[in-house]
């Protein structure tokens, strides 16, 4: 099987240069994820930069292929508008738009009554999606919680037959796999030692649910023709030693990405091969989706096209007799 | 400097008001004749009502119009997914989006704001609506009465300004926590969008006024205008701001008078006689003052004539507001500059249907008005505003 593969869209200014607006720099993001046959992009919640609904919209309206996954804090909007934006997008998009929902990520203000602990954001998650799902579901919809109160809610007509938004969530905390378990359809974790660590949890609450949750993970990436070359170039980049866990394969795992600018902190820095065989050991244990940080985007988005996915990817034009 | 913008449907479109039958768009079941989606060969073509819309806004901005109203209902498409789909498709036109703040968080829709004006150049403005009230408030999941929902407003667009910068925001509100709320400096140095404010009661003025650009209201008898515009000068006086007006007006204008009113006449036996009593339900004020405008039982088209050209039937022919200007082009003109003479400082002009009258509007009407409007073709959109 091939896992599905995302890349993280930029949602700051990365090269810097005047000459070239920000929605420019990152709408050539999105074409190499498009024309390299990149599964989707992943739109980050990330309050220092540009917002993710704006980026999500941009990437869908201008490409054909991509599934792209939305970000998006519980407490930026009603769970009733959050879905009717979502409708439209789905109907423009041809069903592409996925949503990641996020609560333990800092917001700086939110609707009353307050969440103010980490229980509180998890119940109001909950009731996030249960009013989201509710109004997509049902044409008569009435909800009467803590945060959030329907009466008559529903979409109708073209808006009420849409798929809902692939739902993606992450953490460790018993109220995150809980949530996981009751609503999403992939969860994100951070790291292969994370998921051994949390996944049998996951799905052992999604089983009590009588549901399945599939496995995934957010990882930076640094890959080159061979492992020589990868830690030869992480040296020049990376400002202090780095401290690289040798893997079996040969790859190696690295937890300092943050310090090459990256948004995610954890991940593989090895040749194609080697990493390919960490991700296919992976892809095998059951990991269905790797949201990737690569930089920069659209070079590095092109080299794992190239490079990386010929290997995880067995299928090919003689397999299916398509032309 | 009056700008004049066109509207953007989000919930189809028919080909004319003579049939009440929409053909653009999925809201009506699929069939030859259909337009995004169209059939080819038995199965949709692909394209989606965005891809009309988008067109639609092309032609106003080829047409001379400085942006679109793009309107927001519970079965309509929503403006702020189809902005951000096309903003980087069009180079002057400005997105007027429609929504109702309680829906939002004040500091989350400053973030989404500044994002669009960035990767638009500034082309984002608000249509901001306080809640028609009635079931259609609670089936967006809002549960706050007519009075309050303005206090929400104006609370809202407090946060909205005050965390628009770089300095840390804090408030203890009614209704929203806001600690340490900014943009960072990207977003930061763009300008706040320009407030059409739905809503003219003395509620609205005295809670949300500071806050409005514009007052936008539907069209009424100029007589009714009038007064109106002279109550909210004299309140938003006791608050110290000068307010501007704007206008939503429906357009149906043709060589000759008598050709607009035979498209009427030709939509007229479809019109359902039950919708002719003039009663509905919710606490829209702007609602129920457009209906008190139409005297005596209504027999023909004519009789929802009330003053010349203003007529007050167009909901009848098409969903939307009941009045506007019926006459030839040089009418529908001088009924503008009139309108201008009363005060009026921007119009939100539409027709049926969208994308061909606003080609006909623009070559048509437009260049027949006499006072100086802003050309978004020839002026920059950051100078224009």
């Amino acid at each position: 099987m091939s896992p599905r593969i995302l890349v993280t869209l930029p949602t700051r200014d990365e090269r810097g240069w005047t000459h070239l607006s920000p929605s420019e720099e990152r709408a050539q993001a999105v074409q190499a994820a498009e024309v390299t046959a990149i599964d989707g992009v992943f739109a980050p919640y990330d309050l220092e930069g540009d917002e993710s609904t704006v980026v999500v919209s941009d990437a869908l309206r201008h490409s054909r292929w991509l599934e792209a996954v939305l970000e998006l804090h519980v407490s930026s909007v009603n769970p009733v508008y959050a879905a009717k934006i979502a409708a439209s997008s789905q109907r423009f998009h041809g069903g592409r738009l996925g949503w990641a929902p996020v609560m333990e990520a800092s917001t700086t203000s939110q609707r009353l009554p307050a969440s103010t602990s980490h229980a509180d954001w998890y119940a109001r998650a909950d009731e996030f999606l249960t009013v989201a799902r509710g109004v997509w579901d049902n044409e008569s919809f009435d909800h009467d919680g803590t945060y959030y109160q329907v009466r008559g809610g529903g979409f109708r007509g073209p808006l009420g037959d849409l798929p809902f938004p692939r739902l993606h969530l992450t953490g460790t905390s018993d109220e995150a796999l809980a949530l996981s378990s009751r609503h999403g359809d992939v969860h994100l974790f951070t790291s292969p030692h994370e998921r051994d660590e949390h996944g049998p949890r996951l799905d052992a609450l999604a089983a009590e649910s009588g549901r399945t949750v599939a496995h995934g993970l957010r990882l930076s990436l640094l890959v080159r023709e061979d492992g020589e070359e990868a830690a030869e170039h992480l040296e020049h980049d990376a400002s202090t030693g780095p401290d690289l866990v040798p893997l079996p394969s040969g790859a190696q795992w690295w937890d300092g990405f943050v310090r090459l600018g990256h948004g995610v902190a954890g991940g593989f820095v090895g040749g194609y091969a080697d990493v390919a065989a960490e991700l296919r050991g992976l892809v095998d244990d059951g990991v269905d989706t790797v949201v990737l940080d690569v930089r920069p985007r659209v070079e590095e988005t092109y080299r794992v096209g190239e490079h990386l996915l010929p290997l995880l990817r067995t299928t090919s034009l003689e397999t299916t007799g398509a032309r | 400097m009056v700008d004049i913008y066109w509207r953007i449907g989000t919930h189809g479109d028919q080909p004319s008001l003579r049939h009440p039958a929409a053909s653009r768009g999925d809201w009506t079941p699929r069939r030859p004749g259909s337009i995004t989606p169209a059939l080819r060969g038995g199965c949709d073509d692909g394209y989606t009502y965005l891809d009309h819309m988008a067109d639609v806004a092309k032609a106003a901005e080829a047409a001379g119009f400085v942006g679109g109203l793009l309107p927001s209902f519970p079965f309509t498409d929503d403006p702020f997914a189809a902005t951000a789909a096309l903003v980087r498709e069009t180079r002057t036109f400005r997105f007027m989006v429609a929504y109702q703040p309680g829906f939002l968080d004040p500091v989350h829709a400053a973030r989404l704001s500044a994002t669009l004006q960035r990767v638009s150049d500034g082309r984002l403005v608000y249509n901001v609506i306080t809640g028609g009230g009635g079931p259609a408030q609670l089936w967006w999941g809002d549960t706050v009465g007519h009075d309050d929902r303005y206090a929400r407003t104006a609370e809202f667009l407090d946060v909205l300004k005050g965390a628009w910068g770089t300095t840390p925001y804090d408030l203890a509100g009614r209704f929203f926590d806001v600690r340490g709320a900014h943009l960072p400096p990207a977003l930061a140095t763009q300008p706040v969008p320009e407030i059409y404010f739905s809503g003219s009661s003395a509620a609205a003025i005295e809670t949300a006024g500071r806050h409005a650009d514009y007052y936008l209201s539907w069209l009424e008898p100029f007589g009714a205008l009038r007064d109106k515009f002279a109550q909210v000068r004299e309140e938003s006086a006791r608050h110290e701001t000068r307010p501007r007006f704007a206008l939503r007006i429906e357009i149906l204008a043709r060589a000759t008078e008598r050709e607009a009113w035979a498209e009427i006449e030709r939509g007229w036996p479809h019109v359902d006689p039950a919708s002719l009593d003039f009663s509905a339900a919710g606490d829209s004020v702007g609602a129920a003052r457009s209906r008190a405008f139409v005297k005596g039982p209504v027999h023909g088209p004519r009789d929802l004539e009330v003053e010349p050209q203003v007529w007050g039937g167009f909901h009848l022919l098409r969903g939307g507001p009941a009045f506007g200007l019926v006459g030839s082009y040089d009418q529908v003109a001088a009924r503008l500059d009139e309108l201008v003479d009363l005060g009026v400082d921007s119009f939100i002009l539409a027709g049926v249907p969208h994308l061909e009258e606003a080609y006909r509007v623009g070559s048509e009407v437009l260049p027949r008005v006499t006072f100086p409007r802003t050309n978004s073709l020839t002026t920059t959109v950051r100078s224009a505003s």
